[in-house]
């Protein structure tokens, strides 16, 4: 089946938004999702492309052994 | 000399652990910027301290026990669960201790330390951009036999 092309003069959806972007002064396309660090297990994702990272992390408490012995 | 307590069901080391696990129901764990290790639990936040991101515990804070190990280093553990496990950071600031507290934020019961490693609570990043999205993947309560 041979590919749909739009009729000429006639700017696909796509092209018509980057047009729009560009009179507005947007850059044509958002910035995809960049890794912007790595330590341990886990990345820091700049998932907005904002330049702010994204913060990642867990936590254990171990509570005080139940004891016998009396406090001074 | 050291005791041992038991840790099955109805007994004391769980006991201990359920009466510390519902708490902070419907609570918070505020993430601050206290120095670690002046954060006392029988006081409230400092007011120099800036809360950095508020996590929201689930109706019960805590999910159900669990034993691990054996004799004598076996534990009891419990899970954490948030409304939401992802935050998005208030403000700007050094994640430096945490606030475990009633739903008014009004009474804390127990504090910890924030760092990137070495502390109870660890991220990747204590550096901490308003707008971030911060994610605690995990916070477990252990207690020993």
């Amino acid at each position: 089946m041979p590919a749909t092309t739009p009729p000429k003069g006639k700017p696909t959806p796509k092209r018509e938004d980057q047009r729009k972007a560009r009179r507005r002064g947007l850059p044509h396309e958002l910035p995809e999702a960049s890794v912007v660090g790595k330590q341990g297990d886990s990345e820091v994702r700049d998932i907005s492309g904002s330049g702010i990272q994204d913060i990642t992390g867990y936590g254990t408490i171990t509570l005080p052994r139940l004891s016998t012995e009396p406090k001074d | 000399m050291t005791a041992f307590f038991g840790t099955g069901a109805s007994n004391s080391v769980r006991a201990a652990l359920d009466a510390i696990k519902a708490l902070p129901n419907s609570g918070h764990l505020l993430i601050t910027t206290t120095a670690a290790g002046s954060a006392d639990p029988d006081s409230t936040i400092p007011s120099g301290a800036a809360v950095l991101a508020d996590f929201t515990f689930s109706a019960s804070a805590f999910g159900a026990d669990s034993t691990a190990g054996s004799f004598s280093t076996k534990t009891e553990t419990c899970t954490a669960s948030f409304s939401a496990s992802t935050v998005t950071a208030l403000q700007t600031g050094t994640a430096a201790s945490a606030y475990i507290t009633n739903a008014g934020k009004t009474v804390c019961y127990f504090t910890c330390s924030v760092g990137t490693s070495g502390t109870d609570i660890v991220f990747n990043s204590v550096a901490f951009s308003s707008g971030a999205n911060i994610t605690l993947s995990s916070f477990t309560l252990v207690m020993p036999q």
